[in-house]
């Protein structure tokens, strides 16, 4: 494996998941219960 | 669709999961894979995510604090938040989602089908994938199904949305996500998926440099995330003012691009494993219908892999066709929903409104259904439709003050993530500079270099000529009709027409 694609993968996946998994523990640790009141 | 006072989602996870259901569908499961396969693997996944910052994700999150200020389908949204000079943009934008919608009704009905196909066993029968698409898309078979699939989308909005839409989501998003982590493992234990997953995430410089890479890197996702379509404007006009924006937006475009990533993980896990050198050379040139049908010879072909036999065949293929069909059907109803939102703005009732929009699509689709050919001309002038869709977004966002959304609308929800001026910036000057730069980049490429014979020629599946046709039509009758579009579109009448 070249490095280009290593560094592709981790450019790519590390975007991609990193993001979602940084959006949704925010979205978790709101406080619940005020929306739709 | 006018029951505003009621018509409510009714958690912040039902909100989250329908939004995930305009954004999961389609694009991520059967087009990400097909126009990765053609546009070099690794050289185009690196602009993908590029756009998935700087175009993707703030046009979502400014569709939805838009959808949240005005509660209008596009035209209406566009004319109060940038004025009433500028209804026909919206008009536009509301045409490129429903030119979409035309076609992708069409694949709608490829997975109602296949789905049949193997709930009845009948894929268990035969080992020759290839030649089932094939026989398939060259019959009558697709123009059927594509009129079961408007009449299924049809039914379920005249039910409503909080009803029928935002209950199958929660049930329909979370089974498709299940069935393709198994599905993910199995391909990436294939012995030989390794060359795939490489092709996958190997960039090369010279592709690169192609202004065809990077279109395409931007119109695939937009296609992923539904940014640009003025879906999620109309969806956000039925969420609660305290929901958030930010975090539901950037939760939507990263859950749908993830879901795109494991899908291409699977399929050239699938395609370098089971498929000889000569065939991955055609798949990766973008050859032939299999490239279009990637997932239905594919996939297919990895549940064959499965242990179990025929059983197991039979049941990941049912499953897995039902959770594509409804991923796929629950985005069409949203293109549905704009469509028949739109005319019903513009002053029809709200069941005529929904019969015209099915009506329409029906007869409009049909070629998609019939010819290949006229499917991917379709295909690439709405799908680059989406470029300007953007632009349009951002000029009224501009018009607005970008900075007056952003701290009227984008941070006015509790407990949500606040934006800085990052935010100005990315809608202000990065939305627009992308669009001019990438269609002005493809225009004079084609014109100059690489089509400079045929580039007017409108019947070519992808010229210049062809785009500048059907959009041309378009903006030409909007920009005529302009104040009458937006007269009916901010009446007030039009919220008890029902």
């Amino acid at each position: 494996m070249s490095i280009y694609t290593l560094l592709t993968m981790v450019f790519v996946i590390g975007s991609v998941f990193g993001g979602l998994a940084l959006t949704l523990r925010y979205a978790l640790k709101r406080p619940q219960g005020e929306e739709n009141e | 669709m006018t029951k505003r006072t009621n018509d409510y989602f009714t958690s912040r996870w039902g909100f989250v999961l329908s939004m995930m259901g305009v954004a999961v569908g389609a694009g991520n499961i059967w087009r990400f894979a097909h126009v990765v396969a053609k546009n070099g693997g690794g050289s185009f996944i690196i602009p993908w995510v590029i756009f998935l910052f700087l175009w993707s994700i703030p046009l979502i999150i400014s569709e939805i604090a838009l959808g949240k200020t005005t509660r209008r389908a596009p035209i209406g949204a566009l004319a109060e938040s940038g004025g009433k000079s500028i209804g026909w943009m919206g008009a536009f934008v509301a045409l490129v989602t429903t030119g979409i919608l035309f076609y992708y009704s069409v694949v709608v009905g490829w997975g109602i089908r296949y789905f049949c196909y193997s709930i009845t066993g009948g894929l268990t029968r035969t080992a020759d994938y290839q030649n089932v698409w094939l026989d398939f898309t060259h019959s009558l078979q697709p123009l059927f199904f594509h009129i079961i699939a408007l009449l299924v989308g049809c039914f379920v909005i005249h039910k409503g949305i909080a009803k029928g839409i935002e209950k199958s989501n929660k049930f329909l998003i979370p089974a498709l996500l299940l069935m393709i982590v198994i599905i993910s493992i199995r391909a990436v234990t294939l012995p030989g998926s390794w060359e795939g997953i490489q092709f996958l995430f190997t960039p090369h410089l010279k592709d690169l440099l192609n202004y065809r890479i990077w279109i395409e890197a931007l119109t695939q996702n937009a296609w992923d995330t539904g940014a640009g379509w003025g879906l999620l404007l109309v969806y956000a006009g039925y969420a609660h003012r305290k929901e958030s924006v930010t975090v539901n937006g950037a939760l939507a475009a990263f859950a749908n691009n993830a879901v795109s990533l494991l899908m291409g993980v699977t399929i050239f896990s699938a395609v370098f494993a089971l498929e000889s050198p000569q065939a991955i050379g055609q798949l990766i040139s973008g050859e032939g219908a299999s490239n279009t049908g990637l997932i239905f010879i594919y996939l297919l072909k990895l549940f064959n892999m499965l242990p179990g036999g025929d059983l197991t065949h039979t049941l990941f293929a049912s499953i897995f066709f039902l959770a594509f069909s409804f991923a796929a059907l629950s985005s069409m109803i949203s293109m549905l929903q704009l469509t028949s939102q739109t005319f019903n703005e513009l002053g029809l009732t709200r069941n005529l409104a929904i019969l015209c929009t099915g009506a329409l699509a029906l007869l409009l689709g049909a070629p998609s259904a019939l010819h290949m050919a006229f499917f991917d001309n379709q295909d690439w002038v709405w799908s680059l439709g989406l470029v300007v869709n953007g632009l349009f977004i951002s000029i009224a966002i501009i018009r607005y003050g970008t900075n007056r959304l952003r701290t009227k609308a984008v941070n006015s929800a509790p407990h949500d993530f606040k934006l800085g001026k990052i935010y100005n910036v990315l809608i202000g000057v990065a939305i627009p500079i992308q669009a001019i730069v990438l269609i002005g980049w493809y225009f004079t490429q084609s014109i100059t270099r690489l089509d400079r014979t045929q580039w007017w020629n409108p019947f070519r599946v992808y010229s210049v000529g062809t785009i500048l046709m059907q959009w041309g039509i378009g903006l030409i009758l909007f920009l005529i009709m302009n104040r009458w579009l937006v007269r009916k579109s901010l009446a007030p009448s039009r919220e008890i027409k029902k």
